[in-house]
Parts: C-alpha cells; sequence; structure tokens
C-alpha cells in the first residue's frame, strides 16, 4: 500500500486556518458583547439610578406643568434636553482646554411651575447631577455623544454645544441600545439621570428610563 | 510494506521539548492564577450585587405599589453581640389589601413594616457562626411575614485582635436621613478586598402625593 507522505499543501492549511478563525471570530463577536453588558449592569445601569430614574420620570408626568418645554430638545444639537445639570466637564479643541465649567442649568422651576418643590428636594436628596430629556430612539443621540470626542475646530464645537460630559457619561450612552422598536407603552421620550455617589463611594452612576409626555 | 522510522525521539529533542512546555507552564500559571482571583472578586462582587439589588427591590416595591406616608426616626439597640437598627415604614396604602386607605389608622396591621438591620460586633465572642442580615416583612396568606435576607457568607479570616473568625462580607454602616421630604436610607457592606464601595441606598419621596398637606404627618419620632 502506499501512502501520501506529502502532508498537507498551503491552500488546505490556509481553508483550515480561516474557517477556524471564522469561528474564533464568531464566538468572540458574540462574547465580547457581554463583557461590555455586565460592566454596565455593575457600574452604569445600577438599581439606585434606575429608581431614580423612575420617580424622575413619574414626577414629569404627574407634576410637570409645562410638557412643552420638556419637547424642546435643542440643548444637544436637536437631540436632548437638559432639565438639570450639576456641572460640565471640559470642552477642548485639540488638545487645548479652552472652557472648563462648572455651573448650574436648572430649568425645573420653569417647568415645573407651583410643582417645582417635589423634583428639586428630590434632585437634592438622591445627589442627582443632571437630568436630560431625549428621543425615545437615541441613534442620533448616540453619534452626538461620542465616548472618545475630540473636538478639533471651532464649528464643532459650537455643533456639539457647550454640554460636553465627561467620557463615563458618554461611554453610557454608547453602551446603551438604540431602541429601534417602538416602545409597547407608548413612550415617545427618555428620561436619562447621572447621579453622584460622591459621598460614599465616588463615582456617578447613570440610569435611564422611558416617558410618555 | 512501509517502513517506519524506528529511532524515537534523541534525548536533545525530549530535552528541547521539556524545556519548551515547563517555560509555557510557567508563563501561563501567574497568567491562570491572576484569573482566578479576579473571579473570585467577580464572584463576591456578582453576590453582594444580587444582594442590594433584591432588598433595594423589595423595598422599593413597596414604596412605589403603596406610597410611603411616613418613615419613623431609626432606633439603635446593642446587646453582647450585635446591634439592631429598626425602621418603621408607614404605607399610604394597606399592603395586605391595596384598596384600604391607611390614612385613618397608620398602626393598623398592614399599614406599617419594620426594616431591621442586624450587624454582629467585631469583638463578639459567639461571632464565628454569625452572618449580617436584614428582616423585613413581606404579604403571605393574609398577613405580615418577616423575611430574613442574610448577607451572603463567603468564609472570614481571624481577626488580629480577638482572635474571633470575622466574616468577610459585612454591613459597615446603617444611616437613615430625612433630607426635605425625602427618605434616604443607606447600608454600606463591606469586604476587605472591595472595602465599602456597595451600599443599599433608596431614596424615597415621603407624602409624595400630599407633599403641601400639613395635616399629614410625614417623619415620626
Amino acid at each position: 500500500m502506499r501512502k501520501n507522505k506529502n502532508g498537507f499543501v498551503l491552500a488546505e492549511t490556509l481553508v483550515v486556518s480561516v474557517i477556524v478563525m471564522g469561528i474564533f471570530s464568531l464566538i468572540y463577536a458574540n462574547y465580547y458583547p457581554l463583557i461590555g453588558e455586565y460592566e454596565r449592569r455593575e457600574v452604569y445601569d445600577d438599581i439606585d439610578s434606575k429608581y431614580v430614574a423612575h420617580w424622575i420620570r413619574k414626577m414629569i408626568i404627574e407634576k410637570n406643568g409645562n410638557a412643552t418645554t420638556l419637547k424642546n430638545l435643542n440643548s444637544c444639537n436637536g437631540q436632548c434636553h437638559i432639565l438639570y445639570a450639576a456641572y460640565y466637564h471640559d470642552v477642548t479643541v485639540g488638545e487645548d482646554i479652552v472652557r472648563e465649567k462648572e455651573e448650574l442649568v436648572d430649568e425645573t422651576d420653569s417647568v415645573f411651575g407651583d410643582n417645582s418643590s417635589y423634583i428639586q428636594n428630590y434632585i437634592y436628596a438622591a445627589d442627582v447631577r443632571a437630568i436630560l430629556i431625549t428621543p425615545y430612539k437615541i441613534t442620533t443621540l448616540k453619534n452626538n455623544f461620542q465616548a472618545n470626542t475630540t473636538i478639533t475646530t471651532a464649528a464643532q464645537q459650537a455643533n456639539i454645544n457647550q454640554y460636553v460630559f465627561n467620557r463615563g457619561f458618554r461611554e453610557y450612552i454608547q453602551y446603551l441600545p438604540q431602541y429601534k422598536t417602538a416602545s409597547v407603552n407608548g413612550a415617545n421620550y427618555r428620561v436619562i439621570v447621572i447621579v453622584d455617589h460622591d459621598t460614599s463611594k465616588e463615582y456617578d452612576s447613570y440610569g435611564t428610563i422611558e416617558v410618555k409626555i | 510494506m512501509i517502513h517506519l522510522n524506528n529511532k524515537g525521539m534523541t534525548s536533545i529533542e525530549v530535552l528541547i521539548s521539556f524545556i519548551i512546555v515547563s517555560s509555557i507552564t510557567i508563563t501561563l500559571f501567574d497568567l491562570v492564577t491572576s484569573y482566578k482571583t479576579k473571579q473570585q472578586v467577580e464572584s463576591y462582587k456578582s453576590k453582594i450585587n444580587e444582594y442590594k439589588s433584591s432588598i433595594t427591590k423589595v423595598i422599593n416595591d413597596d414604596i412605589v405599589k403603596y406610597g410611603l406616608a411616613g418613615i419613623s426616626s431609626m432606633n439603635q439597640t446593642n446587646d453582647t453581640e450585635k446591634s439592631t437598627y429598626k425602621i418603621t415604614l408607614y404605607f399610604e396604602k394597606n399592603t395586605i389589601n391595596k384598596n384600604n386607605n391607611c390614612s385613618s389608622n397608620y398602626a393598623a396591621n398592614g399599614c406599617h413594616k419594620t426594616l431591621q438591620v442586624v450587624k454582629y460586633s467585631d469583638s463578639s465572642t459567639t461571632i464565628n457562626s454569625k452572618v449580617d442580615y436584614i428582616i423585613y416583612p413581606e404579604v403571605a396568606a393574609g398577613s405580615l411575614r418577616n423575611i430574613t435576607y442574610y448577607l451572603p457568607d463567603i468564609g472570614g479570616a481571624a481577626d488580629a485582635d480577638s482572635g474571633n473568625i470575622v466574616k468577610d462580607i459585612r454591613f459597615s454602616s446603617v444611616s437613615f436621613r430625612n433630607v426635605i421630604d425625602n427618605a434616604v436610607l443607606d447600608v454600606g457592606i463591606f469586604h476587605h478586598e472591595l472595602s465599602t464601595y456597595y451600599h443599599i441606598h433608596i431614596v424615597a419621596p415621603v407624602n409624595y402625593y400630599r407633599l403641601n398637606d400639613d395635616s399629614v404627618f410625614s417623619f415620626r419620632a
């Protein structure tokens, strides 16, 4: 009997390698988002900020005297309305910090009117750093809140607005799904909150919940 | 007939193979050990998160469903081995029968629930088998029944001073504040590698539907 002692030819080796690499790529592509999801659940969308978002949403539905104002999404290039924000981070042109803002945006008085004490007290008690109202579907918002945004021109700076939040928040926005499927509850907007845990844990957590305005 | 090579491996080949395998093993050993440690820490974090989430959810569910009408100040009692912190939550609606309003009698059965946090002392002589826990009632068969939520027990280590086994996961602090018509409850969870990073932290408006109604009590002494 005569045996083929030539081993594999290059083409055979390549085909097998490509197949194996394809399988590994598929496994990696499916496994990697799970790590991101786990980290997001642990740090970003924790249960505390979820309940904070719930109460803010409840107040927006039940105590909101001026819903029209909330639907004005001009704060973030037409993609969000900043109802409340206690700080902003550096806005950069290239590597140079051109503005570092530490100021307060608070529209709770004008939006909630006589009921503003509900939300103002809660913001204070729960250490809420910011409240954003966005469309339910956040595809465009995700483009505006790139995790690695470096503003290189004045035009970009004007476009992205002065409200540039810190990297953690931008990463959170990137982690979120796009919410392409319409809400079963008929919600047309989202509430996104930033909660400050400085007093005990020294980190921010984020939460989002749908809302019908 | 097939001609086979019957010479086997030379000692040089065996030696080189052995050296290569040994180097790979040594290189991987540190890596595997570090992953093992990381896996353990992640497992602790996951257990703490599960615990925190379950407690936060049962309490917040009651507040969302039945409305928090009032809350007592925190009462602390100490004995030789543990401290017990008690806070009573009063609800707008009866937790046993949601159709009954509690405003006429907050002391009625089902109109209030007492949350207890039990924290063992490090110097306790009987700490070896003690795990800190929280007691919170739930409705079962038409009445309230206390449910005990033990912190996950992942073992412990001997305390340098007392020699007692101190549990790896413990409550580090219990605090309750009234912040302008909002109840803020915070229970710190301590782990020697994670420090006090994890907290059960509940913030809820009291008398949400009647905030400006002075006739309704909100915080009780």
